[in-house]
């Protein structure tokens, strides 16, 4: 029975390391000669009712005021984006978009793109009170398709964010 | 006697497992260890791509953690150096995921 216990308790010991909400492993930090970058791991943060979840990850280099987001998504047919954004207002602005690839991934379409957007921008769309739409817009943005906030996720990875964004804002 | 066996058939059970995760330096119980691949004359980047492979219980394992995928995912075509994560609880589940930074 001590040895189940001891089994039991080392066991907890290592998910709780594993699960606790601290920063370590969510994300990387390279100083360089013109600046230090950031990469923050990849959260999923906002879902589609078909197309699933969409990963996204984050690149920011000291001192331009920009961080580069990449995300991946699926579509059951190929789709080219021209352009995201985020929020429900009419005044949001448009972001344009590199495509990475497209390629097929069992039944659909695996894309992955690539937008730069000002650094206060994402603060403001990734704080835990916010959690708006993300708006993938295809070609001559004609159709957008709309990835709504992951509720259940939304508040942790939000927060997490926050966190990370604290520290490039005080690491400039 | 019976206590000693399940206690060594249990250590042995966890060792066994961890072993399936790459790694210098392997926890028995908990590993998350983050070390280099490869560094290259490139300075100076400005992308990171990741990719990640799973294992389950020392039975399953798949995905692609390979450089190029994890170039491919940022579009890098120059690269500077490439570092890996190795992250295992108890080997019952593990994760191999490759960063690789260029531009």
């Amino acid at each position: 029975m001590k040895t189940f216990r001891l089994v039991m308790a080392l066991m907890i010991v290592s998910v709780t390391a594993s699960l606790g909400q601290n920063l370590k492993g969510t994300y990387y930090s390279k100083p360089q000669d013109n600046g230090t970058l950031y990469y923050i791991m990849p959260l999923e943060m906002f879902s589609h009712p078909q197309n699933g979840a969409i990963p996204v990850d984050f690149t920011h280099l000291t001192g331009t005021g920009e961080i580069r987001i990449t995300f991946t998504f699926s579509n059951p047919e190929p789709v080219n984006l021209s352009g995201i954004s985020f929020g429900a207002d009419d005044k949001k602005q448009i972001f344009e978009v590199e495509k990475y690839y497209i390629q097929p991934e069992k039944s659909t379409w695996s894309h992955r793109y690539s937008a730069i957007i000002p650094l206060p921008l994402a603060e403001h769309v990734f704080s835990p009170d916010n959690a708006d739409n993300f708006y993938l817009f295809t070609e001559n943005y004609d159709d957008a398709i709309i990835f709504k906030a992951k509720n259940n996720s939304w508040k942790k990875n939000s927060q997490i964010l926050q966190k990370i964004f604290t520290i490039l804002s005080h690491n400039q | 006697m019976k206590k000693c066996l399940f206690c060594a058939m249990a250590a042995a059970t966890a060792l066994f497992f961890a072993s399936c995760v790459t790694s210098p330096l392997v926890g028995g119980i908990y590993t998350d260890v983050t070390a280099p691949i490869t560094a290259t004359s490139n300075s100076n980047s400005s992308k990171v791509g990741t990719a990640e492979a799973k294992g389950i219980l020392g039975v399953y394992a798949g995905g692609d953690a390979s450089i190029e995928a994890a170039a491919r995912n940022a579009g890098i075509t120059k690269i500077h150096h490439v570092d890996y994560k190795a992250f295992s609880v108890l080997g019952v589940y593990s994760t191999y995921t490759v960063l690789v930074y260029g531009e």
